[in-house]
């Protein structure tokens, strides 16, 4: 039973581990559409306003009624990227760690509560 | 042959057991444990003892067994039999785990067969699960199944052996279970088709939700209040059924159709006839521009369907729908990321029913690829839009959509299948195959797959014990369709086998004809005649007024339920080269139309009178009638004729036939012969005569016979007197009289209806009006004097003789009319 465990953790656990975290950064930056945000970050906000025809002053209240949308629509996607870049960077640091520590994992379980019982009786 | 190892002390088999043999909630254990053990450090490290690194080795210890579990003992998927022949490593786990080299065919089959997809197998196949505590064994050696197995799996081009194939396999190497499976009339294709279904349902259920954009997907593009309330959101019904919309996409053609979408006009025309897949399509369209894969600048775009027929509901006035549509192409063009579909659009080109023309608010959208529309027509549809609005037309890139085969077709109904069963019914294969079968022959103006979606739809109340059956669908068709699509009952054989009886209660001798017209009905209803051909076709030819219309008739009340069930034209009404259009009119143009009607009562007998009047261009279509069961109406859509049974009648040669049957010859004796001069006097084509099954001589009565027609129509005036409890009856001598008068040698017993219509009908409509008869009495007529009638008239009663005016005096028999009571 050990070794089938030590072979599986050491072998295809490891790879399976790797594309676990790859998945999960991938839905994470799909599902928040980090593309789509990048893509259309200063872009009106739902197309509240459209273009007015030739009159100026129209124009004009139009040009500035879409900024006001391309500003707030901007402030929604970087705030959402932000959190798409905390997530993501939190999920690479868990899974840099995790990965990083995928190789001592199996034997820090045992040693922690062994030096914990040494530790705590004080020898 | 291959040749099989097995290890097993093989690692995944070691795994496997030790995955069997940890309890079943273990894995939740643990994981439950490493949470409290995560809890309890925290406490500990409040309480301030080292004991809390025990405890987050503890919880660290049982996240990684947790993990193990979950991710390696409980995944040990088989490796592809192209790979290994070790069958430690091929057969799926829950075989595998069992297996040993001894191990019987029968425990291995029935460990197959308990699995989800073997048992899916059994049920779609209505067989029964092999039961091993009973005397049911498997005879073949294992071997032998595994071989079959992998041949199954490598002819369907599956990765891997399945359960399924081990069930399939089993059916069709083990003799026992080979009979049983020939019994419930399955061939090897049926079974491989079902092992494909299970793969396939088992590759959706495994499948991860699709990505649909995200969060933000429409951010940047704008509200559409009005094309939510008159639309239908397409993406949105994909985007909630998941994975599980795969089983409603049509793919085929969705390439051109993004292409065409993409391209300069962003329009598109998607021509297919009724079921062919539209809709289909249209969702296939919304799945993939939702998921962005290969769609251009479409990607993230959603589809929202527009009906016509909803739109005119909606608008009050031409003016309020122009200013809908209007309203509703603005805000989707506004919006950015729409695509619309327009069902029905035909009605927006003012053609059909209640349709308005707004060519000229879709033609500014259609040359202009800012909005992407895609308008749905059918191929009759489309031609005439092409006629009369080529503007429109020519914007539209069209993508003609074809019918897919049957493997295609079965596959679609797999699938659909499963979205149609409500909780606790099943659709069999078996149901699968007659939907297709039945509504290829019934629903013929309607395309594949969904005329079969149809007809499955349709077959769900009509489930038999959970089950959905060939059967069901065979009572769905019957029932919607007044056909006999099934079995013949056993009453109904009984009045097949006494049809020839049963027909002569309504008419005299013409044994022969009876008895072939008789004789294809049974066969037909016996499953053993062409079913791509009428159910027969006969040539009655004969004198006039010998029965030829009446067989017809008789044949229709008896079999088919009716007199009314018979479709008669008289061929004298078609003889110019315009009434080729009429015979094909279509329901649109005329729903009284002949076409119309076969398609309204496909059971029944359909007469077409003197057709030696008929124009040569008419007879001409009979070929493909007679031949192939089908005409197609003037819009090509066609007509089954295939559950009917077509009569002709001809007088040509009648005075031939009289003569030699006058000159003491039997029919049967000059029957060929009497062919070979119809063929050379060019009344008929020799094809059209070869086409139809027989061709049945009708001889003229004799005058014993006449004696039978005369009680014969007693017996029908008999009938209409019923309601008044009257009855009427003729001494021989009156019949005999009638025969005299009423038989003309040139006419048959035509003369002799209107006989009986003047000399009884009216004798007994006098007495009735005059109140010389009782409900309860019986009017006996008898001959009339010559001498009082001379000239066979009776003056101002013309019946028999003389009803008196007093009433009777209850005896049986009268002398000259009196009344029986």
């Amino acid at each position: 039973m050990i070794s089938q465990f030590i072979s599986w953790w050491y072998g295809s656990g490891w790879n399976d581990a790797q594309k676990y975290f790859g998945l999960t950064g991938k839905h994470i930056y799909y599902g928040l559409s980090v593309a789509t945000l990048t893509r259309t970050l200063f872009d009106p906000w739902r197309r509240i306003v459209t273009p007015s025809d030739n009159d100026p002053i129209a124009a004009l209240k139009a040009w500035g009624d879409n900024l006001v949308s391309r500003g707030v629509g901007a402030t929604i996607r970087l705030a959402t990227l932000i959190v798409a870049g905390i997530l993501l960077c939190g999920m690479a640091i868990v899974g840099v760690l995790i990965l990083g520590l995928w190789f001592i994992w199996p034997l820090a379980g045992p040693a922690a509560v062994i030096m914990g019982i040494i530790l705590a009786i004080g020898l | 042959m291959t040749e099989f190892t097995f290890t097993s002390n093989h690692q995944r088999l070691n795994k496997l057991r030790l995955k069997n043999s940890l309890a079943g909630g273990f894995a939740r254990s643990l994981l439950v444990m490493s949470i409290g053990m995560g809890l309890l450090s925290l406490v500990l490290l409040i309480v301030g003892t080292w004991l809390a690194l025990s405890a987050i080795g503890l919880a660290i210890w049982c996240l990684t067994l947790w993990i193990w579990i979950r991710a390696d003992l409980g995944s040990q998927l088989p490796i592809s039999f192209a790979q290994s022949n070790n069958l430690a490593e091929i057969l799926p786990p829950e075989i595998a785990l069992y297996y040993r080299p001894d191990i019987s065919t029968t425990e291995l089959v029935a460990r197959a067969q308990a699995t989800w997809d073997g048992n899916f197998v059994l049920l779609r196949l209505g067989l029964e699960p092999l039961n091993p505590t009973t005397n049911a064994t498997v005879t073949v050696p294992p071997h032998d199944v595994f071989v079959s197995a992998v041949d199954i799996s490598q002819k369907l081009n599956l990765p891997t052996v399945s359960n399924a194939s081990i069930v399939a396999a089993a059916f069709l190497k083990d003799p026992a279970l080979h009979q049983q499976f020939v019994a419930a009339k399955l061939t090897e294709p049926n079974l491989l088709a079902v092992v494909v279904w299970a793969w396939r349902l088992g590759e959706i259920q495994q499948a991860h939700k699709p990505l649909y954009g995200g969060l933000a997907r429409d951010w940047s593009s704008g509200f559409v209040p009005l094309l939510n309330r008159y639309g239908t959101s397409i993406s949105s019904q994909v985007e909630f059924a998941g994975k599980y919309f795969s089983l409603r996409e049509r793919t085929t053609g969705l390439d051109t159709l993004i292409a065409n979408l993409t391209g300069p006009t962003g329009s598109a025309a998607l021509v297919g006839e009724t079921g062919i897949g539209k809709s289909s399509l249209i969702l296939g369209l919304a799945d993939r521009l939702l998921q962005g894969l290969d769609s251009g600048r479409l990607a993230g775009h959603q589809v929202y369907s527009l009906n016509a027929s909803v739109l005119l509901s909606e608008a009050t006035n031409e003016g309020g729908l122009e200013n809908l549509v209007m309203s509703l192409f603005g805000e989707a063009s506004a919006a950015g990321n729409i695509v619309i579909a327009l069902d029905e659009a035909q009605l927006f080109f003012g053609q059909g029913t209640g349709a308005v023309n707004l060519s000229h608010v879709l033609l500014p959208y259609l040359g202009n690829n800012g909005l992407p529309l895609v308008l749905a027509f059918t191929p009759g549809e489309w031609q005439k839009l092409k006629s009369t609005a080529p503007s429109a037309s020519a914007m539209l890139t069209p993508l003609i959509l074809t019918e897919p085969d049957e493997s295609s077709t079965m596959a679609i109904l797999a699938d659909r299948a499963l979205l149609l069963e409500p909780p606790g019914v099943t659709v069999t294969f078996q149901g699968l195959q007659a939907a297709y079968r039945l509504s290829g022959r019934y629903l013929q103006e309607e395309a594949y797959p969904g005329k079969a979606l149809k007809v499955l739809e349709a077959a769900i109340p009509y489930v038999q014990s959970g089950l959905v059956t060939a059967e069901s669908i065979t009572s769905a068709i019957e029932q919607q369709y007044g056909v006999r699509a099934g079995a013949a009952s056993p009453a109904e054989s009984n009045v097949l086998l006494e049809l020839e009886s049963k027909i002569h209660e309504r008419m005299v001798n013409q044994t022969r004809a009876v008895g072939v017209v008789a004789n294809a009905l049974r066969r037909a209803r016996a499953g053993v005649s062409n079913p791509k051909r009428p159910i027969g076709s006969f040539l009655f030819l004969g004198p006039t007024g010998v029965g030829k219309t009446e067989l017809a008739r008789s044949l229709a009340a008896v079999y088919f339920g009716s007199e009314a069930s018979i479709i008669r034209l008289d061929m004298s009404e078609y003889q110019q080269v315009a009434d080729v259009d009429r015979l094909l009119e279509d329901a649109a143009t005329n729903s009284g139309s002949f076409l119309t009607k076969i398609r309204a009562t496909p059971f029944s007998v359909v007469l077409f009178d003197e057709i030696e009047k008929a124009h040569p261009n008419i007879l001409n279509l009979f070929l493909q009638l007679l031949d192939e069961g089908n005409l197609s109406d003037l819009s090509g859509h066609p007509a089954s004729f295939k559950d009917a049974i077509i009569i002709a009648t001809s007088n040509a040669g009648a005075d031939e036939i009289r003569e030699r049957i006058s000159a003491g010859q039997e029919l049967e004796d000059f029957e060929t012969e009497f062919t070979e001069n119809l063929i050379n006097s060019g009344n008929f084509r020799p094809e059209l005569l070869n086409r139809f099954d027989e061709i049945v001589l009708f001889r003229p009565l004799k005058p014993e016979e006449l004696v039978q027609v005369v009680d014969i129509m007693v017996a029908e005036v008999n009938r209409t007197l019923e309601p008044q409890q009257i009855k009427v009856a003729l001494t021989p001598a009156a019949k005999q009289q009638l025969v005299d008068t009423g038989y003309d040698a040139r006419l048959g017993a035509r003369p002799l209806r209107r006989m009986v219509t003047r000399r009884v009908e009216d004798a007994v409509a006098d007495l009735i009006l005059r109140g010389g008869t009782q409900p309860g009495d019986t009017v006996t007529l008898d001959a009339i004097d010559p001498a009082d009638h001379p000239d066979g008239q009776s003056g101002d009663h013309p019946s028999v003789d003389q009803v008196p005016d007093t009433p009777n005096d209850g005896g049986d028999q009268t002398a000259l009319g009196e009344v029986d009571r």
